[in-house]
């Protein structure tokens, strides 16, 4: 009697999910996780007798999974629920709804940092040589400045060391320091998203202020700008991995002012429109794009800011929310990013009449990223 | 292919159960082998011509040791035959590029290494293949004379990479009989999916903490990570091997075969003794009936020849394998100083049983 | 001795002999195990070292607990199936329960999670 309910019950759950595996559609791209799903690799004989092969299947089969969010919430919450674990896929469950990626500070890191390094203190010299003034900014991740956030006995390596070492190797550049007033604001406002490895507007604020003060810009008072919030669902890349239930999500918001808003010509990869925001990425999961129309090797934004001030920015994606900012005191805005770029930034310079470089950069993308070395050629 | 995988779960499975239980009785044992091949070839491709030399050396000097049974020479020849072919498989993989970076090193040659890691199986296969001969040699099994069956057994996917060993007189008569039904299906069933959850929920997880320290990715070794560590280490080893076991039992059932148990909660044993007895007890008995109790025989001169065997052996097997090995021995011999004096041939098929 | 004496006696034995069969390198094994006996200086605990104990402790109380028997409750079970009424009901239940565990692995190898094959060592 009992194989007979067994058999009844296992079975039909089986052949259920099995079929519905068979009629599901293949998506390509996980809205959820944010990534591209695999695709079923190439068959070659190499790859097939090394184990490549088989294991880019076997991602494809599990990438695939009809429900794939479902297991994927169902696993976090065996991990993190029953199982009592602080973190999952790499992601910190942090206190108050925070989560935060690991960050690691290990030889490989230090050399990636040290490459980084002479990279910008020899790009900044050439510019020196056009008495093009560099300006370098660091900005600390939220899980160095929260660290009263994380999960308890985690222990952080020193983020503000590691900022100050890589400043006291730049040549040639004017580095600015951000972390002290990170750091003070932070006791009153949020700086840092919870859910996404951005800082948000007011983390952006924070940056522009004193980018304005190393740059000796007159700076506008927050209050001068209108406190628009444009979404109030916003779940971002820490989301994405740590696949929490009932994450309480964040407030995707911007400080809007005329210039900002009023934009002559924001010059893209794959479009031209007049702004900085694009509406679209809302109705995504990736409500991060909404700033600079996401991931693109070039942006050149033109503003109405009438002065012959052309400012270059050279960065990773915590420029996107700082582009409301930066536009402000610049007839023209370029953005490039050196992961999808590969010509010369020295010439371009030159071709587009640029006064102001400015490397933006947060630690961790710093520390492992290995794509600045195609900026000088 | 792993038995913990979605492709091994939601499709090799319901597709390969669904043929097996329809197809007639007599190509059954074709549906396994060729599932056995297609399991084996997601992974392990370049084991199977070993496993086909085995299955034929194992088939082809069984069968001459039934024919030349009453002579004795003969008969040892062929059984020397098919364990030294075993042996030197063993020895190959283990040794073969340390003998090319030694002669490399002598002659100043540059040949290239093999670099061919142990395949999966190899071991599980070898001891199988040595208890076979062994057993048709001592007159416990007779030798199978269908190399139809006798694939189908030295191939069965669900112990071949890593499950309990099976002895050909366990499944013999199943090979040709099998014991299918909805009770055994969902005996078998059950037993699969407490396997399944052994591995992936319990010793997947726990594995993941024994990771950070092989890995050296800690800041410094305390007293309580260390404890932490090796109970972590300990709690995956059991449940991912006894995990694997079970799915092994619990498909055989499906099947229509009873494999012997494997592991009987070691970890309440109140000696080391016991805990051997309790742990991958199909090895252990292994050694038991194959190396153990042949030491103990009164012949001249054997005692000798298994003293050498044991030498290549433990060089075939790595120093980790050999203590371990000689840990089961030792105990063995420990808890009965007497069974020395026991014997041999007729006492075997007994003792096998009663663990 | 004690039952319990016995028992604690052979578990200490049986993790020292993983230590050994872990590292293979005389020199790890020492240091190992000095650390384990308090014999090389090194500290209890740090907070790396609680932060992992307090991730993996309800593991590895579950997977302590999976190493018991306990043959007498399994007896117990056994015979009250022999009820037609209670069979159902527990054959109902642990139907669900293996449904359940599979969902549960399913969940976790969908993920990608670790998924180590130790035999690779055999």
């Amino acid at each position: 009697m009992k194989n007979k309910i067994f058999f009844t019950i296992f079975m039909t759950i089986w052949i259920v999910i099995i079929i519905i595996n068979f009629i599901w559609p293949k998506q390509t791209f996980s809205q959820e996780e944010n990534r591209m799903l695999s695709t079923i690799p190439r068959f070659s004989l190499e790859s097939f007798i090394n184990g490549d092969y088989l294991n880019g299947v076997n991602d494809y089969i599990n990438d695939h999974f009809a429900f794939r969010n479902i297991y994927l919430k169902l696993n976090s919450w065996w991990e993190v629920s029953v199982m009592g674990k602080k973190e999952n896929n790499g992601v910190y469950i942090g206190k108050d709804g925070y989560l935060f990626e690991k960050f690691e500070y290990n030889d490989k890191e230090k050399e990636n940092a040290n490459t980084n390094v002479e990279i910008i203190s020899n790009f900044a010299n050439k510019m020196k040589e056009q008495n093009i003034p560099t300006y370098f900014v660091l900005i600390p991740n939220s899980i160095y400045i929260n660290n009263n956030k994380i999960p308890n006995n985690v222990e952080v390596p020193n983020q503000e060391e590691i900022i100050n070492q890589i400043y006291n190797k730049t040549e040639n550049t004017n580095n600015i320091n951000v972390i002290e007033s990170l750091k003070e604001e932070n006791k009153i406002k949020q700086l840092y998203f919870k859910t996404d490895h951005h800082i948000n507007s007011d983390g952006a604020y924070v940056v522009y202020k004193e980018y304005c003060k190393a740059r000796r810009i007159p700076i506008k008072e927050l209050n001068s700008f209108n406190r628009i919030t444009i979404s109030n669902n916003f779940l971002g890349t820490f989301d994405s991995k740590a696949q929490l239930i009932n994450q309480e999500p964040d407030e995707l918001f911007i400080y809007q002012n005329e210039i900002n808003t009023n934009i002559k010509e924001a010059i893209y990869d794959k479009q031209t429109t007049n702004s900085i925001f694009n509406q679209e990425y809302l109705n995504s999961k990736d409500k991060y794009s909404y700033f600079l129309n996401g991931n693109n090797s070039r942006a050149i934004i033109k503003t109405n800011v009438k002065n012959d001030k052309k400012l270059l920015v050279i960065k990773d994606s915590y420029a996107h929310i700082m582009s409301q900012f930066l536009c402000q005191d610049y007839s023209e805005v370029h953005f490039l990013d050196p992961r999808y770029t590969n010509f010369d930034y020295i010439k371009y310079a030159k071709e587009n009449g640029i006064t102001d470089v400015l490397f933006l950069y947060n630690v961790s993308t710093f520390v492992q990223d290995a794509n600045l070395e195609k900026i000088i050629k | 292919m792993v038995f913990s995988s979605v492709v091994f779960l939601y499709i090799f499975l319901p597709i390969m159960l669904l043929i097996y239980f329809i197809v007639p009785r007599k190509f059954k044992n074709l549906i396994m082998i060729i599932a056995s091949f297609i399991f084996f070839a997601w992974g392990e491709i370049r084991y199977i011509p070993i496993m086909l030399l085995l299955a034929v050396m194992d088939f082809w000097c069984g069968n001459k040791i039934n024919e030349y049974w009453k002579d004795k020479k003969k008969k040892r020849i062929y059984l020397w035959i098919d364990v030294g072919v075993n042996l030197l498989i063993l020895f190959f993989f283990k040794y073969a590029d340390f003998i090319i970076s030694s002669i490399n090193g002598v002659t100043g040659l540059n040949i290239p290494l093999l670099n061919i890691p142990l395949p999966i199986g190899v071991s599980f296969n070898t001891f199988q293949s040595l208890s076979y001969i062994i057993d048709v040699y001592r007159g416990t099994v007779v030798c199978e004379k269908s190399f139809y069956n006798y694939l189908t057994y030295t191939t069965l996917f669900p112990q071949i990479i890593a499950g309990p060993i099976v002895r050909y007189e366990t499944v013999d008569e199943e090979l040709v009989d099998k014991k299918i039904s909805l009770d055994n299906f969902s005996l078998g069933m059950r037993r699969f999916i407490v396997g399944l959850g052994k591995k992936v929920l319990i010793a997947n997880n726990v594995g993941a903490m024994w990771n950070v320290i092989e890995t050296g990715n800690y800041s410094e070794m305390t007293v309580l990570l260390s404890w932490i560590g090796i109970i972590s280490f300990a709690l995956q080893i059991y449940f991912d091997f006894s995990g694997y076991s079970d799915m092994a039992i619990g498909l055989a059932k499906i099947f229509g075969m009873e494999f012997d148990e494997n592991f009987n909660y070691p970890y309440i044993s109140k000696s080391i003794t016991e805990f051997w007895r309790r742990w991958h007890i199909t090895l252990s008995s292994w050694f038991r009936d194959y190396i153990y109790i042949p030491l103990g025989g009164n012949r001249k001169g054997l005692p000798k020849q298994i003293r050498n065997i044991l030498i290549v052996w433990a060089l075939t097997r790595g120093m980790a394998w050999s203590i371990m090995e000689l840990c089961i021995m030792g105990s063995i011999f420990w808890s009965n100083p007497n069974s020395r004096k026991n014997i041999y041939v007729k006492g075997i098929r007994k003792n096998a049983k009663n663990i | 001795m004690p039952k319990i004496f016995r028992h604690i006696y052979t578990i200490l034995l049986v993790l020292i002999s993983w230590v050994i069969f872990a590292f293979e390198d005389l020199g790890k094994i020492g240091t190992y195990l000095g650390t384990m006996f308090n014999l090389n200086g090194s500290i209890f605990a740090n907070s790396e070292a609680i932060y992992y104990f307090k991730n993996y402790v309800i593991i590895i109380i579950v997977g302590i607990i999976c190493s018991i028997p306990f043959t007498k409750l399994r007896e117990k079970i056994k015979n009250t199936e022999k009820n037609k009424k209670k069979e159902i009901i527990f054959g109902t239940i642990g139907s669900v329960a293996c449904v359940l565990i599979v969902i549960v692995c399913t969940a976790s190898l969908v993920n990608n999670s670790f998924n180590p094959f130790l035999y690779f060592r055999f």
